[in-house]
């Protein structure tokens, strides 16, 4: 009898420590929780900033003149980081430079947009690319951007005031045909 | 997503994925952002910039024009971060609180590409974003909207005579924040540009 009250008390024990376990480790993950929503910056607090936006895209890469093995693999990139991204759109900006004379820069960026969709299957409503004339760059330039998906299209022209005649637009949903000659 | 936070096995918390940049991070991103700042055409456009921003938000008026001083009273609260959470880089909360941070796209966000001059290239975008965001917390009752600041570049533009953006284009940079955001954005990159860029 003393053996069997022995053995539950043991038991009891046993129970006990592991209800007491348990809840030093419940407490222990509250605390760690807590911790971590203290340590987190972005969260709301009591101000309306913390849900006022101020957000600036990133140029992803920029280059100048590349052969078209380069230059796909410049845009092979982007395609990898848009897939990683689903959220965000990607922008090919190609500006003509006032210095130098690099042609059909429309087929470029039809060759731009072709391969981010065609061959890297790059959803096409989330990649647009922009032809900028009126020398707003000294040399010929392309330059790739990411902003968020509900960004306009025309965005690229607004970085520099660039008017809506020195600007052409190529959706990625338009690209169905040939480009045209690129050299 | 769910993690095990570290040190507690069977704790599944929320993954925070921001992370504070260490000391090193920090200061890497100081020299550069001074970097941008030596730009002869840098300073002079910042301290307008802000001065502007603060006569239009009456009751705001600039903790400080000079970036600098900016970047460690930051620094002293929540700091630069490295997050991944919106996609793109954004500042959170203000200087009137202990918590004011800005919140930047980590080098991973650039892709996994490799080609030489990537790491410098990448760290320079860094310091524009930083720079950039820095600058909308310079307020010193809350944060200078992307519209408040292209509104004050808009008017220096008109002031100093620079190229003005037709009407219609005015009116959506100052109802579109993210063509408010690319407008002052790129006058800033435009006078504030790297020292290998300048050469």
């Amino acid at each position: 009898m003393q053996a069997l009250q022995r053995k539950t008390l043991m038991d009891r024990g046993v129970t006990m420590t592991l209800t007491n376990s348990l809840l030093i480790h419940v407490i222990g993950c509250v605390l760690v929780m807590l911790f971590a929503a203290s340590n987190d910056v972005s969260q709301s607090t009591t101000t309306t900033d913390a849900v006022m936006r101020s957000d600036s895209g990133r140029m992803f890469d920029k280059y100048g003149a590349l052969s078209v093995k380069e230059e796909n693999a410049r845009l092979d990139n982007l395609a990898a980081q848009l897939r990683k991204e689903p959220y965000s759109k990607g922008y090919v900006v190609i500006y003509e430079g006032s210095e130098d004379h690099i042609r059909d820069l429309k087929a470029r960026a039809c060759h731009a947009i072709q391969h981010l969709v065609v061959r890297r299957g790059a959803n096409s409503k989330h990649v647009v690319a922009m032809v900028i004339t009126g020398g707003h760059r000294e040399k010929f330039t392309v330059e790739l951007w990411m902003w968020p998906l509900e960004a306009s299209d025309d965005l690229p022209r607004f970085q520099l005031g660039v008017s809506e005649k020195e600007a052409s637009i190529i959706k990625g949903v338009e690209v169905t045909g040939k480009c045209g000659r690129r050299r | 997503m769910f993690t095990t936070a570290s040190g507690s096995f069977f704790c599944l918390i929320p993954q925070n994925p921001d992370h504070r940049l260490t000391p090193d991070e920090t200061s890497s991103l100081r020299n550069r952002i001074a970097d941008l700042l030596s730009d002869p055409n840098c300073r002079p456009f910042i301290d307008e910039l802000l001065g502007k921003a603060a006569e239009q938000n009456k009751g705001n008026p600039a903790f400080s024009t000079d970036p600098l001083k900016l970047f460690d009273e930051i620094n002293s609260r929540g700091g630069y971060n490295y997050s991944t959470r919106y996609g793109y880089n954004t500042v959170s909360s203000n200087l009137q609180y202990p918590n004011a941070a800005v919140l930047l796209l980590p080098p991973s966000s650039f892709g996994p590409g490799r080609w030489p001059g990537r790491v410098e290239y990448i760290a320079n975008e860094i310091a524009e974003a930083g720079l950039h965001e820095t600058l909308h917390l310079a307020g010193r009752n809350g944060q200078y909207s992307d519209e408040a600041l292209a509104r004050a570049t808009l008017d220096i533009a008109a002031a100093h005579g620079w190229k003005l953006p037709s009407e219609a284009d005015r009116q959506k940079i100052l109802s579109d924040r993210f063509a408010a955001s690319f407008y002052w954005g790129g006058i800033l990159r435009s006078k504030c540009r790297p020292s290998s860029e300048r050469r």
